[in-house]
């Protein structure tokens, strides 16, 4: 029977920083929503039955905990502490999943604040991948970690049978939503609309996670022969795919906003709906290039300077999703004029840091790859093309050519990643550590 | 490091994966003990010394 006892420490730790994150986040998103609605001249300062679930049950957890477990920490103690959050964690996930769902009949748009229904759940979603993948590869241990040892028909015959059993979980809870919503609001359309919901939630999450447990098992089964893990190379390879998309929606949109209004009916509906699919695309890069950055993590040594930043790239894309999740929150409550002044003074500036910000840790990153790790001096044309684009596309956005400019950094952007991953693959010089992945002694 | 279980589990032809399959353990929590970079508990010494036919001190005492 497996009982590691280091990954039920580890899971204990990681379910109380977890349940913190996740209460700070929901006070933050909370705060700002509540907020706008007070400058929209709303006296409702409501959250949503998702976020009071988060805050106090989550909140009872950190309490309870601090107070049980204060003294007497010796090693049984400390044990029985993260038992009890391993065991609170998955309560706390059940009980906020179980809420959200069962109160989607009874969430008023007022409560939203103009938002739609799932947008906390996805940025919690994100940032709880980006810090499970962060903290499980830190600390060695392997998604699936009690059957990943197994062969792979068994690993996978598992994997499908936890997803059998999520969706047999989900069930449950979306029927009874969809019949309290025929029986409050006599709406069979509200009443599909959740059930679709079901099918559309489960199937995401099933595919979210057979893909982790597929890089998972690729990593783990592959070779110690000085590459990359298979895994990190697959995970690349989807992120190229998936920044396809997002370069492409990225052309579509300023071809919109640029062109002639007139020409194009229910524009407005049309670039709402671009810019919304983008941002849920932007979503999966975030969470696509941390599962690659991980991955490396726990391939290069700790304490290098590779090391260091790519736990600055984790940190930032944590701090990117929950940008791009309140910018929409704040401008719904800003004037028009408010929004004029921001996106053509304060825009600028703010792109121009983020600019630097990006080009320093590219050259970081470039840098540590070149010199501990010996990849190709090529990698050095990356953030030399970027700066490059920058001012081409500076020159061109000046002479009102606003797209051919947004076209060029699509493509030189889309270039350098492309010629990342093509050496990031051909890679062979890792250190062959003592751990045998081989099986031999 | 803990050369002591390494050499132990080479002697019975274990393997790392091998040994935390018949223990219920992580192949990375075997290879954390065994470079020193986790210290099991008394409970999980005593399962490895029982797989790999030592004492505990012949696999986990300190030398000074």
């Amino acid at each position: 029977m497996f009982n590691d006892e280091r990954i039920n420490a580890e899971c204990g730790k990681i379910y109380s920083r977890g349940i913190l994150l996740t209460v700070l986040i929901t006070l933050l998103y909370a705060m700002s929503r509540t907020v706008t609605l007070v400058i929209q001249g709303s006296l409702h300062t409501v959250v949503t039955y998702t976020e009071m679930m988060i805050l106090i049950f989550g909140i009872g957890i950190l309490f309870v905990g601090t107070l049980r477990f204060r003294k007497n920490r010796d090693e049984r103690i400390v044990r029985e502490q993260h038992s009890f959050y391993k065991k609170a964690g998955k309560a706390f996930i059940v009980a906020v999943f179980g809420t959200y769902i069962l109160t989607i009949p009874f969430t008023t748009e007022e409560m939203l604040g103009g938002q739609s229904h799932n947008h906390l759940l996805i940025l919690l979603e994100v940032i709880g991948c980006l810090y499970l993948f962060y903290t499980f590869k830190t600390k060695e241990i392997n998604f699936n970690y009690s059957f990943i040892a197994e062969d792979g028909s068994r690993y996978y015959r598992q994997v499908f049978l936890n997803i059998g059993g999520l969706f047999l979980c989900l069930f449950p809870p979306f029927l009874l939503a969809s019949a309290w919503e025929l029986t409050l609001h006599e709406s069979w359309a509200g009443a599909l609309t959740i059930l679709l919901a079901y099918f559309s939630s489960s199937i995401g999450l099933s595919v979210e996670y057979f893909f982790i447990s597929l890089v998972e098992k690729t990593s783990y089964d592959s070779m110690n022969d000085g590459r990359l893990a298979l895994g990190t190379r697959i995970t690349a390879v989807v992120y190229l795919v998936v920044s396809f998309s997002v370069s492409v929606m990225q052309c579509v949109y300023v071809h919109l906003v640029t062109g002639n209004l007139l020409e194009t009916p229910n524009v407005g509906s049309v670039i709402a709906f671009v810019s919304q699919q983008k941002l849920r695309i932007e979503y999966l890069s975030f969470v696509l290039v941390g599962l690659a950055v991980c991955h490396l993590l726990s391939q290069i040594k700790k304490g290098t300077r590779l090391y260091t930043v790519c736990r600055i790239k984790m940190l930032l894309l944590s701090l990117a999703a929950i940008e791009a999740t309140l910018t929409p929150v704040w401008y719904r409550a800003l004037s028009d004029h408010a929004i004029r002044f921001f996106v053509n003074t304060l825009d600028p500036w703010l792109s121009f840091v983020s600019f630097i910000i990006t080009l320093t840790l590219w050259i970081l990153f470039v840098h540590s790859l070149v010199k501990e790790l010996g990849l190709s001096r090529i990698l050095w044309l990356i953030p030399v093309l970027r700066v490059a684009v920058t001012c081409i596309n500076i020159f061109f956005v000046s002479q009102n050519m606003i797209r051919l400019g947004t076209y060029c950094q699509q493509t030189v952007e889309m270039g350098c990643l492309i010629l990342l991953v093509i050496v990031m693959w051909r890679y062979r010089g890792l250190e062959i550590g003592d751990d045998d992945k081989s099986g031999a002694l | 490091m803990n050369e002591k279980m390494k050499q132990a589990r080479t002697e019975k032809k274990l393997s790392q994966a091998e040994l935390a399959r018949i223990i219920g353990v992580s192949r990375q929590t075997i290879n954390m003990i065994e470079k020193g970079d986790y210290n099991p508990t008394i409970g999980l010494c005593r399962k490895i010394c029982k797989v790999l036919g030592c004492t505990l001190d012949d696999l986990f005492w300190e030398e000074n």
